[in-house]
């Protein structure tokens, strides 16, 4: 004796289930690590220094350990890339040609014509689970003011994303002990600094 | 010895529709199934419309002049849909007419004092329970809630530790 | 994906449609099972018919297998789902209660709709009595309020109470239901005294069970790591949107948003503790990056309707929390272009008063709105705004889930 309709009706509502899980497990493969792993290893120092960078601009490209990635559109980096570095579009970075060309042994130092698309690039690949992936901090601009045309060894560690200011100076917020105390009006000029070419 | 009729859907299955309509209101709403929220909203509503002051004074009553109707709430209009659900089964399953069904060992009017009184403790206790057992117990096991699991089972732990004092109600 | 309504995906006045048609199923089940019966339902108490349990149980269950993988595949996001909060003794008190209505009165509120519908008559007197006990709950609230509200254990699950993980839990609810099944049906069959050629004719539930019990014992072992990536956006997606500039937010917006002290957006620090303990916009939250995925986040991003901006001193540690929020699904989140250096680079720097001879009106403008907005700011404007609490987004409890919509 058999209860037709119940064992139809569940059969039907598990195996719609199980097709779904079976589907999704091996639909899931666009990432080799997980988002949670990612944060993580973004934790670690992610940057190299303009030192190590400019060691390995000045010593001999067969000497070079390092695959130097220029995350720019083709045609900014004709115009002027690191000598020794490869063009890797922002906007193909997962194509496959490409993905060969990053599966190396060797570190890859991504550059680009923003700091943060070159930390765009980073955490997308690994997402992809590069491992041995940094960023060269800065701008090209800055690259090549601070690396190539003369190493500015102050600028050693440089990174874009320090407070130029003291911020609290200037926005006094209610958290101020005086909160009547006006702020300094002299106005210090910001550090000597390249222009960021426009917005994105 | 009683005789159970036979004609009603078998309870696996019914369970099991149940489930799939609990199921849909989660996917739909994203709350589960609840019949004592309506009869909430009906009493809200009249008394805070009829007897306004009074109504003013309890903080029970304080949504209600917030501005949000709660005969338009989403609970009403599933008691609503249960009646009209109810209706159709009965008529098509001839189940429709009036009676009173009571134990062989009461009258009428004895089941009708307890139904009253069973009702009155019950909406009591759907409010301190924040659900009755559609609301609280059932749609709270299918999400695993604490508060809904422990009110299911204060509800058949209770349920079994007083039915031999009432035995006589039933059998 | 779903539900459907909180995340916005059906109109909501389509909401109380939707109630109506599951109302229909709802009511129509229950009375295909024989719930309009008073005697039928207070069986379960005196062993001669356990159909309530068996219902109420097998839905149960159905439901929660739904949910568990539903949730699994990212069809459902179960921080949308309601779930009821434990206020303890309340919790308690209502069940002891219900119980006693149960059995004097034979009904539990949804089945005596159904009855009543149905012509019962003790059903309406019951619903009757329903809506007294109701009123005299509010007559009393204010002597009830304390056990009403108090012992709030927050809308917590049942497995993390017992200390299970969520699958085990499941596994053995499972189990629990299905001996139940048996042992009421040889309880049932023992106070009927049913005749034994009666109990082979009864149909075997072998291949429900086995299925059952079969997708829990898969729920165990299903991957865990990849339950979040069903979700997630694909990497070429967002690459796609970087590379159009769609996360990005002017720093004038934000200037905007400040000045005005309207609440539109949410401001999100990815900086250092003790940079954001020093200083930060007015009203910003603290995530760095590494805590976007905590849980108790969660709300934050996919509840909330305004957008998120997320800024650091550059753009860098905002972008690499952009990322890893957009990555982990959550939609309407921004970066600050860049970052606190741009903002008062553009805010403190250019003291130049505008120029009411500019020709470009655009430029005009911008100028005239930096010049307010750095009077403003240099003025103490923000300090007499900022008198409210910092941040004004409290930060939740890491195991605190916060309920979407009120239950019944």
């Amino acid at each position: 004796m058999k209860n037709q309709t119940l064992n139809d009706s569940t059969l039907l509502f598990f195996s719609i289930i199980m097709l779904a899980v079976v589907f999704a497990l091996f639909t899931s493969g666009k990432y080799g690590a997980s988002n949670r792993q990612v944060v993580d290893k973004l934790q670690d120092n992610v940057f190299i220094s303009y030192e190590s960078l400019y060691t390995w601009h000045s010593s001999d490209s067969k000497e070079r350990d390092q695959l130097v990635v220029d995350l720019r559109p083709p045609e900014e980096y004709r115009e002027g890339h690191l000598a020794g570095a490869v063009n890797i579009p922002f906007a193909d970075l997962l194509d496959r040609s490409h993905r060969r060309t990053l599966k190396t042994n060797s570190p890859v130092w991504l550059y680009a014509g923003h700091e943060h698309v070159s930390v765009a690039a980073l955490t997308l690949l690994l997402g992809q689970g590069f491992e041995n992936v940094q960023v060269i901090p800065g701008n090209f601009q800055a690259i090549k003011q601070h690396v190539v045309e003369s190493f500015d060894p102050s600028r050693a560690f440089y990174r874009d994303d320090k407070a130029r200011w003291d911020h609290q100076r200037f926005m006094p917020l209610g958290i101020t002990k005086e909160p009547d105390r006006k702020p300094s009006p002299a106005i210090p000029a910001p550090p000597e600094e390249t222009p960021v070419p426009g917005g994105c | 010895m009683r005789h159970i009729r036979t004609n009603y859907m078998n309870p696996y299955l019914a369970g099991f529709l149940l489930g799939l309509v609990l199921l849909a209101s989660f996917v739909v709403s994203g709350r589960g199934l609840g019949a004592s929220g309506a009869a909430k909203s009906v009493v809200i509503s009249a008394v805070a419309s009829s007897a306004p002051d009074y109504a003013e004074q309890s903080a029970f009553y304080a949504d209600y002049f917030q501005g949000s109707n709660p005969m338009g709430s989403w609970l009403v209009f599933l008691a609503v849909g249960m009646i009209m659900g109810a209706f159709l089964s009965g008529a098509i399953a001839n189940r429709l007419g009036f009676k009173t069904e009571h134990g062989p060992r009461i009258s009428v009017r004895t089941r009708l004092l307890f139904a009253l009184g069973g009702g009155l403790l019950f909406g009591l206790g759907a409010q301190f329970g924040r659900g009755c057992t559609s609301g609280s117990a059932l749609s709270g096991m299918a999400v695993l809630s604490s508060g809904g699991l422990l009110t299911m089972m204060a509800i058949f732990g209770t349920g079994y530790l007083i039915a031999y004092f009432f035995r006589k109600l039933w059998t | 994906m779903a539900p459907l309504i909180p995340q916005g995906l059906i109109n909501p006045e389509l909401n109380l449609f939707f109630a109506l048609l599951i109302g229909i199923g709802f009511g129509y089940v229950l009375e295909q099972a024989g719930f309009s019966s008073a005697k039928k339902l207070a069986g379960v108490f005196y062993g001669y018919d356990f159909v309530v349990l068996r219902v109420f149980f097998t839905a149960g269950i159905t439901a929660m297998t739904g949910l568990l993988f539903f949730g699994y595949l990212g069809w459902i996001d179960m921080d949308l789902v309601f779930v009821n909060p434990t206020f303890l003794y309340s919790a308690i008190t209502g069940g002891v209660i219900m119980g006693f209505g149960f059995v004097l009165g034979g009904y539990c509120p949804g089945t005596s709709i159904v009855a009543a519908v149905t012509g019962k008559k003790d059903a309406m007197v019951f619903l009757a009595g329903m809506l007294a006990g109701i009123f005299l709950f509010g007559h009393f609230y204010h002597d009830f309020e304390p056990l009403y509200t108090g012992h709030f254990l927050g809308n917590i699950f049942v497995y993390d109470s017992l200390g299970m993980s969520r699958a085990w839990f499941a596994l053995l609810l499972v189990i629990v239901a299905l001996l139940a099944f048996i042992i009421t049906q040889m309880i049932e069959d023992k106070v009927n005294k049913t005749a034994s050629d009666k109990i082979k004719e009864r149909p075997s539930y072998k291949m429900p069970s086995m299925l059952l019990l079969t997708a829990m014992v898969v729920f165990l072992f299903l991957p865990g790591e990849r339950s979040s990536n069903i979700r997630e956006r694909n990497p070429g997606e967002l690459i796609e949107k970087i590379d159009a500039g769609k996360p990005y937010v002017s720093s004038h917006r934000v200037i905007l948003e400040i000045k005005n002290g309207r609440d539109e957006l949410v401001l999100i620090d990815t900086r250092q503790q003790a940079e954001y303990e020093r200083f930060t916009l007015p009203g910003a939250v603290h995530i760095p990056p590494h805590d976007i995925l905590q849980r108790r986040w969660g709300p934050l991003f996919r509840k909330d309707l305004r957008p998120k901006i997320f800024f650091s001193n550059g753009s860098s540690n905002a972008m690499m929390a952009y990322l890893t929020a957009a990555r982990a699904g959550y939609d309407n989140v921004f970066i600050m272009d860049g970052g606190l250096n741009k903002l008062f680079q553009e805010l403190f720097t250019d003291t130049a008063i505008p120029d009411t001879t500019a020709y470009n009106l655009q430029d005009r403008s911008n100028a005239r709105f930096l010049y307010e907005a750095r009077q403003f700011f240099l003025e103490g404007g923000v300090a007499a705004k900022e008198k409210e609490e910092r941040p004004r987004i409290k930060a939740p409890e890491e195991s605190e889930i916060i309920p979407v919509i009120g239950g019944c």
